[in-house]
Formats: C-alpha cells, sequence, structure tokens
C-alpha cells in the first residue's frame, strides 16, 4: 500500500472523525438556539448539548427561555433534558423519542439581563381583545348601574308629586307676588287721589271745577281697576282648588307608579355575579384559554421546527409500509417547581404523543399536570389533530385556601369589599380551531363582606351589608361560547340571585318609606300654600273694597259733574246749584257766589233777558 | 525532522503531481459527480468518501467538486426536470417504494427531485467527462507537474525527500 494513497484518505477519515465528535454538537447547539428563539421571541440560553450514537441519545443542559412579555424573567428554564432516540425508526429518518425527562423545571425565574431580542419576531395574535376590556371594565359596571337605579327610583326630583308640588309652589308665590305688588301700588293711588281733592278746595272756583273733572276721571279708573282687582282676586280661589287637586292627582299617579316600578324592579343576578366575581372568573378563564393556546401554537411550532425546508426541488413520497411521524416524543415526564400565586409549588408533568404527525400517529397528544403544596393543581390536556379539525380539551382543578382580596367598584361613589376562602376552580374548555366553549366554575366561602358608599343612604348601605354578610358560601359559573375574538359569555350564580332578591326587598322597603316621606311633606307643602294664598289674598282683598267704596263717595260728585258737562247743561245756575249740593264750595263761599247771581240776575231783568233762579 | 515531514510530502505528492493522466481524468469525473450532488444528505457523504476511497487525483477532484457545487444551483431546472421524471416514472415505483422503506435510504434524499436529477446527470457525465479529459491530462500533466514544481514549498518538500535518499543510499 502506498503512502501517497493512505494518508490523504487517513486525514480525511479524521476530519469528518473531527467534524462528528467535535462540530456536531456545537452545530446543534445553535441550531436548537436559534430554534427555539424564533419560537419564543426572546433570549434562549443552552448551557450544554451533547448526543450520542449508540444508542443514540440527546442531553441538554442547563436551559432558560427568556419571556418576550416579562423582562428579565424566563418563560421556563431546566436542569437537564435527557432523551433516548429508538434507532430502529432513526434510521428510516424519524426521530422518535421513546422517553425523555425534564427535570428541575421552573417558571418565572429572574435572569441577569433583560432576555430581550434585539429584534422582536412578529407575534401572532394574543390574548383577545374582549377579555382585556372585560377585565378592565367588569367590576364596577353593575354597581354603577344600581347606582343609577337606586337613584332614580328614590330621588325625589322623579315623582310627579314633587315636581309638581314645587312648580306649583313656584308659581303661587310669583303669582303672590304679583297680586301683592299690584295691591301696594294701589294704595298709594287712591291715598293720593284723596289728598287731591283736599288740595283742590284751596283753588278759584272755576279751576277748582277744572281740577274736579280731572279727578273724577282718575277716580273712574282707579275704580275700574279696583273692579278688575276684584275680579282677579275672585278667580284666585277656583284655581287654587283646581291645582290642590291637581296635586292629589300626582301624588295617585306617583303610589302607582312607585308600586309598579317596585314590583318591575329585578336586579340581574348575572351582572351581580359579573360584578361581584366576574374579574375572578374572567382571569380564570384567561388563565384557562391561555393554557389552550399554547397548546395550539405548541403544536403550530413543533410542526414548523421538524419540517424540512428544502428550497430546491420538491420530495417525493412513497407509501410506507410502516410509516411513522418525522418527530414523536411517546413520554416525557417532567419535574420540577411551578410558580401559583407567587408561590413556588412542586409539580409532576407526563406529556404523551407529542408528534409533528398526528394523522399518521392516530393518536391525541395529552398533557397531565398535578401541583401540590398550599394550592393543588391539576390540569389535563388532550390536543387532538387526528381529525380534520384541530380539537384541543382541557379540564383543570385549582384549590385555593388563602384567602383573596376581593374589591367591586373601584369608584369612590360606591364599592364591595370582601374575601374568597377555600376557593376550588374547576375549568373544562373546549377549543376548535377558532370556536371555543365551555365553563369556569368557582365553589368559595365569602367572607368579611361590607359596603361602602358616598352616595348610596346609609341605611341602604347597611342593608346591603347585611345580605353579602348572610351569604357565607359562592357557586358560580361562567360559561363561554363563540368564535374565540367575539365569544358570548353567561354568568350564573345562586349569589347572584340572593342578592337580587334581597336587594328587590331593601328596595321596596325603602321606596315605601320615601313615598311616604313624600306623600307628609307634600300635604303640608299644599296646607301651607293654601292658608297663605288665601289668607293673604283675602285680607289684601277686603281692604282694598274698603278702600275702593271710601274713594267712590268722594268721587260721586265728579262723576255727576262730568255727567251734567257731557249732556250740554252748563248755565251759571245750574252750575251753582250742582256744585252747592255736592259739598265741594264751603257755605261762605256758596253764599257769596249766590250773591253774585242775585245781582247778575237784576241786571238781566233791565235788559230784558230771562232770568232764572 | 523526517518522519515530520514525510506525510505532508506524500500529501502534496498525492494532491499535485506525479499522478498518472488516468487518476486525474478520472479525479476529474467523480469530482463534478459529488458536485453536483447537492450537499446535507447521505448520497454526498457516500460519493465523497469512495472518492476518497479511490486512487484518483484528488487534487484535481477537490478543485472539480469546488466549481461544480457553486455552479449547481445554476443547473436546478435541468436536475430538477430529471429527477422528477425519473421519479415520477411508473415502472421505477416499485424500485422507489421499496428504496424508500429501506433502512438508512431515506437519509440519501433521493427522493427528492433535484438530488436525485444531479445524481443521474452526474453519472452520465461520468464517462464523458473521463474519456475527454484523459487527453487533456496527457498532453500537459508534465507540464502541469513541472509548473507546481516552480514553487518553493513544493521544491522544499521534494529536496527534502531527494537529499534523504542521497543519505541513506550513502
Amino acid at each position: 500500500m502506498r503512502w501517497t494513497w493512505l494518508i490523504p484518505r487517513l486525514i480525511l477519515v479524521a476530519l469528518i472523525w473531527c467534524v462528528a465528535v467535535f462540530g456536531m454538537d456545537p452545530i446543534l447547539r445553535y441550531s436548537a438556539v436559534q430554534s427555539l428563539q424564533s419560537a419564543t421571541g426572546a433570549r434562549a440560553d443552552i448551557a450544554s448539548l451533547s448526543t450520542g450514537l449508540f444508542p443514540p441519545a440527546l442531553t441538554v443542559g442547563d436551559v432558560a427561555l427568556a419571556s418576550a412579555s416579562q423582562p428579565g424573567t424566563n418563560l421556563i428554564a431546566f436542569t437537564e433534558l435527557t432523551g433516548h432516540l429508538a434507532g430502529g425508526p432513526l434510521l428510516r429518518r424519524s426521530f422518535v423519542v421513546e422517553e425523555a425527562r425534564l427535570t428541575g423545571v421552573r417558571v418565572g425565574t429572574v435572569r441577569d439581563d433583560n432576555g430581550q431580542l434585539e429584534k422582536t419576531p412578529n407575534k401572532g395574535p394574543q390574548e383577545p381583545s374582549w377579555l382585556t376590556q372585560k377585565l378592565t371594565e367588569v367590576g364596577s359596571e353593575w354597581m354603577d348601574s344600581l347606582l343609577v337605579d337606586v337613584r332614580s327610583q328614590l330621588d325625589p326630583e322623579t315623582l310627579e308629586i314633587w315636581r309638581a308640588g314645587k312648580s306649583l309652589r313656584s308659581k303661587w308665590q310669583t303669582r303672590y307676588d304679583r297680586l301683592e305688588k299690584q295691591i301696594q301700588d294701589f294704595q298709594p293711588r287712591v291715598k293720593k287721589l284723596q289728598a287731591d281733592m283736599e288740595a283742590v278746595r284751596e283753588l278759584p272756583s272755576v279751576a277748582r271745577i277744572e281740577r274736579h273733572l280731572q279727578l273724577a276721571k282718575e277716580g273712574e279708573q282707579l275704580l275700574q281697576e279696583a273692579q278688575r282687582l276684584q275680579q282677579v282676586l275672585q278667580g284666585v280661589v277656583p284655581e287654587a282648588q283646581r291645582d290642590i287637586l291637581s296635586l292629589d292627582t300626582a301624588r295617585k299617579n306617583d303610589q302607582q307608579q312607585i308600586a309598579q316600578k317596585v314590583r318591575q324592579f329585578t336586579p340581574s343576578p348575572g351582572r351581580i355575579t359579573e360584578s361581584l366575581i366576574g374579574p375572578q372568573l374572567y382571569r380564570q378563564l384567561h388563565q384557562t384559554l391561555t393554557w389552550l393556546n399554547t397548546a395550539r401554537d405548541y403544536r403550530q411550532q413543533l410542526k414548523q421546527q421538524t419540517t424540512v425546508v428544502r428550497h430546491r426541488g420538491r420530495d417525493f413520497e412513497f407509501p410506507l409500509i410502516n410509516p411513522l411521524p418525522g418527530f414523536l416524543c411517546r413520554r416525557l415526564e417532567m419535574n420540577g417547581e411551578l410558580s401559583i400565586d407567587q408561590k413556588l409549588a412542586p409539580f409532576h408533568a407526563v406529556l404523551n404523543d407529542v408528534t409533528s404527525d398526528p394523522v399518521l400517529l392516530g393518536k391525541p397528544t395529552v398533557f397531565r399536570l398535578t401541583a401540590s403544596g398550599d394550592q393543588p393543581l391539576q390540569i389535563a390536556l388532550r390536543y387532538d389533530a387526528t381529525g380534520n379539525r384541530a380539537v384541543t380539551d382541557l379540564i383543570a382543578e385549582f384549590h385555593q385556601q388563602t384567602p383573596r382580596s376581593l374589591t367591586v367598584g373601584g369608584s369612590s361613589e360606591i364599592g364591595i369589599t370582601a374575601a374568597l376562602a377555600n376557593s376550588t376552580w374547576s375549568a373544562k374548555m373546549r377549543q376548535t380551531e377558532r370556536s371555543v366553549s365551555g365553563a369556569v366554575k368557582l365553589h368559595a366561602q365569602l367572607q368579611n363582606a361590607a359596603m361602602q358608599s358616598d352616595k348610596v343612604a346609609p341605611i341602604l348601605q347597611q342593608e346591603l351589608t347585611a345580605i353579602l354578610q348572610g351569604i357565607d358560601q359562592i357557586d358560580a359559573t361562567l360559561h363561554i361560547q363563540g368564535d374565540l375574538q367575539q365569544p358570548s359569555i353567561r354568568i350564573e350564580s345562586g349569589v347572584g340571585r340572593q342578592i337580587a332578591a334581597g336587594l328587590k326587598a331593601v328596595f321596596s322597603r325603602q321606596s315605601q318609606r320615601m313615598q311616604d316621606a313624600l306623600q307628609t311633606q307634600l300635604v303640608e307643602l299644599a296646607n301651607a300654600q293654601k292658608q297663605r294664598f288665601v289668607g293673604g289674598l283675602n285680607s289684601r282683598y277686603q281692604d282694598l273694597v274698603t278702600q275702593h267704596a271710601a274713594a267712590q263717595q268722594q268721587l260721586q260728585g265728579a262723576r255727576r259733574l262730568i255727567a251734567s258737562l257731557q249732556g250740554g247743561e252748563a248755565n251759571p245756575g245750574q252750575l251753582f246749584r250742582t256744585i252747592s249740593g255736592s259739598g265741594l264750595l264751603p257755605q261762605k263761599k256758596e253764599d257769596k257766589l249766590q250773591q253774585q247771581l242775585d245781582t247778575a240776575g237784576e241786571l238781566l231783568k233791565g235788559f230784558g233777558g230771562p232770568r232764572r233762579r | 525532522m523526517f518522519w515530520i515531514l514525510k506525510p505532508i510530502r506524500l500529501c502534496l505528492k498525492a494532491l499535485a503531481g506525479q499522478s498518472a493522466p488516468g487518476q486525474l481524468s478520472m479525479g476529474l469525473a467523480l469530482g463534478i459527480l459529488v458536485g453536483l450532488v447537492p450537499k446535507g444528505n447521505l448520497l454526498a457523504i457516500v460519493l465523497g468518501m469512495a472518492l476518497a476511497g479511490s486512487r484518483v487525483n484528488l487534487g484535481i477532484a477537490a478543485a472539480a467538486i469546488v466549481v461544480c457545487s457553486l455552479l449547481s444551483p445554476l443547473l436546478d431546472p435541468v436536475s430538477h426536470r430529471i429527477g422528477a421524471w425519473l421519479l415520477e416514472l411508473p415502472q421505477l415505483t416499485p424500485l422507489w417504494t421499496w428504496l424508500y422503506n429501506q433502512p438508512v435510504a431515506p437519509w440519501t434524499a433521493f427522493n427528492n427531485s433535484v438530488v436525485l436529477g444531479s445524481f443521474v446527470a452526474g453519472l452520465i457525465l461520468l464517462y464523458p467527462a473521463y474519456r475527454l479529459s484523459l487527453p487533456l491530462f496527457e498532453s500537459y500533466s508534465a507540464a502541469a507537474g513541472n509548473w507546481i514544481r516552480k514553487f518553493w514549498l513544493t521544491r522544499a518538500l521534494m529536496g527534502a525527500e531527494w537529499a534523504s535518499r542521497v543519505g541513506s543510499v550513502q
């Protein structure tokens, strides 16, 4: 054998051996890191990876997968993963892991770095938006609604009798003020007329007559105004009586309406339950859906990772006598610690029949997890993609002994505080592609329930608190069905019905009390108004009539004078007789005027003219 | 010193000179075959090992592998058509099915159209490449040997061997 032939071949063999021994594992480790990083969207650290050929085996040590959503923490970390590949299938290019073991699993551990990749990969749809909205909105929805209900039902402003009484009070107040002002304005005018009548005596005779005529006119106007005022005052009484009757009618309407509202007021048990324990149920639902989505996404990622991507040519498939999936892990055992409510709990899990080709395998993937400790958790997840549509079934049960505080209604207007103790959560869910159906159940003890509100009456608060404190058990079921992005959710609970019944009773009692108080208040108001109106207006009316009578008597002479002037009989003798009989002129003046008239008569006789006496 | 240099010298001689024209031609033909077949499958490894195990000139074979590997993607359409035609040929389906069910065979990726097509193309080119290149190597191998001996490293290594031979004679 020539050395020139042997040496190069030996060198080649040595190179291949070196690559196989020293290069294969680093290459595989690099590939694994890249695959995990593309799957999680965050850094993946693998301390060691070693393979063995006889028998085919894989050992991965100290793995930490960073969380993309929570920088600085690990999604999962484990100490070691060992797996043994089946030799026969491997010769046919099938990676079948007969049994694997994952030890030292920890979730949510802290990292030295933030664990984020420089380039964030595109993420698929995360938590459904409706769930986020529900989690933020639910809580205060029903409480605010209750507040509105209570306010609208018990607020006096909403009662007809209250509104009518208020309106009539305002109306009569205005009217009374106006009438009073008219009466007050009338009195000075009458007094002025009297003063003018007194003052007219000082005037010369002819001017006195002229002034008398003016005063008579004013007196006539005052008299007409007094008559109109009298008519108005006479019309006040029947109108006031009609208004009082309308108050009675409003009161009857209110009685009927309140009775009807009380009958119809049925607080929704579902809304009450949603408000009380909705956030807790939604969080549990969110957790359950996250598990379901993880199972679905894991399947897709596994398929992507195990699918050989060829950029050149096309692979032709031929029938196999004993076909096997490209990847199959028959059994994977996991041990470690799980963080439940920020407490570490040891867990044991088994994952069966994880495969890249479920149809070929004909078996569903089954995952079972049992966590012990203070808060035991059991999860059974079955992912069946053997048919046309992948179906994921989840059954979970979680027990929580330590009380969990419950706060409902974050607003300062109204709020309920309580504690849920010895909670047992159970979930049964099925996801078929984009549709989801199932239920989340809660059984717990309700403790230390209390209600605080600045807006609701203290007595109502006390009654509501008493209702809540009377409830010691909570049983609630959240049903979900429909499209994952917009499912219909229904909450059922006995506690909701219990609170609703209590609320109705409280409301009924409070409504009756308020109704009675309002009626009493309204009757008092109506009586007071009536007395005030009638008494005040009557006295003013009497005064006005008396004053009017006096003024009328004083103006009688002026009226006659006006009548005579309007009739064209104004001769000195007639004028004198008219005035002398009226008492307008003093006796002295009348005598003097008589003498003047006699002298004038004598003179007129001389001229042959008529003489009248 | 001699034991250190001798393996290197032998390797250089094997790679660069003192080969028969037939070995050079066969090295070129096999190099073309290995170079055309896509890498990353058992077929390419087996072919490479067969090449390494033969008595052909590895230097020429390595050069042919590098050149053909670079040119191979350009010939993919042709390779794909050849491979697809063969894989879809009904007469051959039992053969492919039998092969597909054999252990190790799936690792060769023979069911890939480009792999099979390029392999078949390489096999077809094997004899023409040998026959056409043989006269050329017969004419120019001596000149090529002289050219490669001009390099100082070659001369140094060859001189060391001659010196050792002289020393052994004395």
